[in-house]
């Protein structure tokens, strides 16, 4: 590894061990610092390091008119393409400049400029936005439903606002916004007391909120109530949660109207699952992992995941009234059942069949980069038809992937075999052994991957016995 | 299996008591230690049933009762044929056999890095320790320069500069090179302060100190009912820092006063040699914590918490009778903490080797330091 790659391996090794109160503190900084120069570049490439964090920490970002705007319906955001069909329950990232440029324009830039005032002078990260949120939500959501209700009735009107928006899907998002906007302070209040992204578990406080929020929209606005399912779904880890969280709910005597909405449900869920599937696509079609050397091993266990939720989903689902969902589920299933094929089982014993046939020099030179990476490349591969194995029963390619180690194992069998033939009939030189022992524990550490450990120490004892026997001093 | 010695998490009184810890990529060893008890080895494994207590078993009959890793079964041989019950001893055995690859390619490059730079850091000690005796000596007049330890030719140059102020600690110059080397040997894992790359134990000492920010900070901000376990493991990592300084305060005093030093060579060495094994046993185990948390920190919010969950059960406290006065009661009541605290694990639970996890602590093995 030259210095320079060091160096930035222990900067990086630094940047993951700041305590998040500190990353907090100095995201405010940089954000600030962009503020007044948004092309920035030190701050801008500081900001990208700790954008894996940022993920998962999601520490107070610097606010703006704009970020409270979009906060009640953040979760719900995705960036599928502008020219894709309206999905339920979910709002194109790219509808949020056009519609924010027209409420602007609608509300005033004089108001707009007043709350970012009262923002700046709220400083870091109050404990709640909700204050400032009831004074611009409500002022959006009559402004929207102004828009929307004028659209509706002055074709005209709408050819204009259409365009403006990025198209007719976009202008489907709006109208969802503008529902959203309605509800936006029951929303934004069930936000904040669940825990964060992806929800794993709810205790019996946060289902209590859940329950406060389906009563207050249906106390205010009933006709909002789906909006709630939309806000809940995207939050969960495993979207198929929801049926039993409004169990849960109903337990408590808070159904409300979520007893009317559950085919409302049963869709945002299976469309949720949908969309989960697409990313998976959209990421391998996007050859964003390439390179990654755990992308096949990622891959499988994000499928594991999925095929949990659909199990999960289909068993919520069974009965009349939840065939034609479940059947959509079985259409993802199959999908994933082909990503697992294409992208984990075929040609997995032809990938490794090339490092085999390369394995002396690659294993003995495993301290440089270009090796490792291929090396990296073979147990990824096989740690991921691992994984596989977990699942490649339920989904019918028990087959496929037992004929594929079948193959991986033939093949290192086969290369061991002629290893060892090789040595009998030769002998090894002193100089030669460091070599053949590194060639040796890198086949036995393939075999041990693909036939377990038992098989694999048999062979590690036969071929340093073996190189023992045949080195000659 | 032996049996179990203890029903509540195991406070062992000292060191050797506790054992090295070894880094094992069988799950359902994982934070288990070996020990010498009179002329056989043993191993101290966390009760893999999650609950509390531990189980001890005799060295040999390890493969017999777990099914393990073929890199497990090569560290197994390795560490009975070395007799390994120091970390020193483990390390050792450990990096000669993840080199071999078993534990994967990531796991193999870290052990040849950290082999490479325990040689160039034996140059480096070398050199620090001969530059400093004879700067305090001839009082700035002498100097040495790296050269001096890079080839024979340098050596014997060096030991003729050495001999030009051997008189003052009054011994010969050929003594003083030959107590300079040993004392270098002596300190190899710790270094010197003023070394621009520390090594390794100095290093770790650091990281420790950055898992306790780290982790103290995230505990201070998950809400959940795993967060006290943070704040506990930080508070350990804290203890165990400051313990360790003082060892290295001890260790670094004796460049301070080389009069003293030379002049009662055999109590000075031993006395090193000391304080050096203690950091050693100190800081030994936190390798896998902390690897555990750095790749942690990147995760979503409840597989950090089932991390933290995972990482509080092997904590490495320091052995109550290591430590005198008040810190024995602070650890005492850090133990009592522990025990309310920590509820029994089930992730590694499984009587076969889970891909998933043996993957998760290859991981770790290649952030080794």
């Amino acid at each position: 590894m030259t210095d320079v790659n060091k160096s930035l391996d222990e900067l990086s090794q630094r940047l993951s061990q700041i305590p998040e109160s500190t990353l907090v503190e100095m995201v405010w900084a940089l954000e600030g610092k962009r503020v007044g120069n948004h092309a920035d570049q030190t701050a801008l490439g500081l900001l990208g390091q700790f954008r894996p964090r940022l993920q998962v920490v999601r520490p107070a970002r610097r606010m703006s008119a704009k970020r409270l705007f979009c906060m009640p319906f953040e979760d719900m955001l995705t960036n599928a393409p502008k020219a894709q069909s309206k999905i339920i329950g979910k709002i194109a990232r790219a509808v949020i400049d056009p519609a924010w440029d027209l409420l602007v324009d609608k509300i005033g830039r004089t108001e707009i400029d007043q709350i970012e005032a009262e923002i700046r002078a709220l400083g870091k990260a109050p404990a709640s936005w909700l204050p400032l949120g009831q004074r611009l939500w409500p002022q959006c959501a009559r402004e929207m439903r102004d828009i929307v209700t004028r659209a509706e009735k002055n074709v005209a009107y709408r050819a204009e606002i259409t365009p403006k928006l990025g198209g007719p899907e976009m202008y489907l998002d709006f109208q969802d916004i503008a529902d959203v906007m309605e509800i936006a302070v029951e929303i934004q209040t069930m936000r904040e007391g669940l825990p964060p992204k992806p929800i794993v578990a709810l205790t019996d406080d946060d289902i209590q909120a859940i329950g406060n929020t389906v009563m207050a929209v249906d106390q205010r606005v009933r006709a909002r109530a789906p909006v709630v399912v939309y806000a809940l779904v995207a939050r969960l880890d495993q979207p198929t949660e929801i049926l039993s969280i409004f169990v849960r709910v109903a337990e408590k005597g808070m159904a409300g109207s979520t007893g009317e909405l559950a085919s409302i449900t049963t869709e945002v869920m299976v469309t949720d699952m949908e969309q989960r599937f697409e990313e998976v696509r959209r990421a391998i079609a996007g050859g964003g992992n390439e390179g990654k050397v755990t992308a096949r091993e990622d891959l499988a266990k994000e499928i594991d995941h999925h095929l949990k939720g659909i199990a999960q989903g289909r068993e919520q689902l069974k009965g009349q009234a939840g065939a034609a969902a479940a059947r959509r589920l079985d259409r993802v299933r199959v999908k994933l059942k082909d990503v697992v094929n294409a992208n984990i089982i075929e040609n997995a014993s032809k990938d490794i069949a090339k490092v085999l046939g390369d394995i002396g020099r690659l294993s003995s030179k495993a301290t440089g980069e270009g090796d490792i990476a291929e090396m990296q490349m073979v147990e990824d591969r096989l740690l991921a038809l691992q994984l596989a194995a977990k699942y490649a029963g339920d989904l019918g390619l028990d087959k496929e992937l037992k004929d594929e180690l079948k193959r991986v194992e033939t093949q290192i069998d086969g290369h061991t075999g002629r290893f060892f033939t090789d040595l009998r009939m030769r002998g090894l030189t002193p100089e030669d052994r460091g070599g053949a022992e590194a060639e040796l524990y890198s086949s036995v550490r393939m075999l041990e991957l693909v036939s377990g450990a038992d098989k694999a120490e048999k062979t590690l004892v036969e071929g340093l016995n073996l190189i023992d026997e045949t080195t000659k001093e | 299996m032996d049996g179990a010695v203890s029903k509540s998490f195991w406070a062992p009184p000292t060191f050797a008591e506790r054992g090295a810890s070894v880094p094992f990529t069988t799950p359902i060893i994982v934070g288990s230690r070996i020990r010498g008890r009179q002329d056989r080895l043993e191993l101290v494994v966390p009760n893999p049933s999650g609950a509390k207590g531990n189980y001890i078993l005799g060295w040999k009959s390890l493969p017999e009762v777990f099914s393990l890793t073929v890199h497990d079964r090569v560290l197994h041989r390795a560490l009975d044929e070395a007799g390994a019950s120091t970390p020193e001893a483990v390390r050792a055995s450990t990096l000669r056999t993840a080199a071999t690859g078993l534990a994967g390619p990531a796991a193999a490059k870290q052990a040849k890095t950290l082999l490479k730079e325990q040689e160039d850091a034996k140059l480096l000690i070398q050199f620090s320790l001969l530059s400093e005796t004879v700067s305090q000596l001839s009082q700035g007049q002498l100097k040495i320069t790296l050269a001096h330890v890079q080839s024979e030719a340098g050596r014997q140059q060096a030991k003729l500069i050495l001999a030009r102020v051997a008189h003052k600690v009054q011994i010969e110059g050929n003594e003083l090179y030959a107590r300079i080397e040993a004392w270098s040997d002596a300190v190899g894992a710790i270094g010197t302060p003023k070394l621009a790359r520390p090594p390794r134990l100095r290093k770790m000492r650091q990281r420790i100190e950055e898992f306790a920010n780290s982790i103290g900070g995230w505990s201070e901000v998950d809400k959940s009912e795993h967060a006290p376990l943070g704040g506990l493991a930080s508070l350990v990592a804290r203890e165990t820092s400051a313990l360790a300084a003082e060892s290295f305060a001890d260790a670094d005093a004796y460049l301070e006063k080389l009069d003293a030093t030379f002049g009662k060579w055999d109590k000075s060495l031993a006395s090193i040699s000391a304080a050096v094994e203690r950091i050693s046993w100190m800081l030994d185990g936190w390798d896998l914590l902390i690897a555990m948390w750095e790749e942690a920190v990147i995760k979503a919010p409840h597989e950090q918490q089932a991390v933290v969950q995972e990482l509080a059960r092997i904590l490495p406290i320091i052995p109550e009778e290591e430590v005198t006065g008040p810190r024995r009661e602070k650890i005492r009541s850090i133990g009592v903490q522990r025990r309310k605290l920590v509820k029994p694990m089930e992730d590694w639970v499984t009587g076969t080797i889970d891909a998933d996890l043996r993957t998760r602590l290859e991981k770790y093995k290649a952030k080794a330091a």
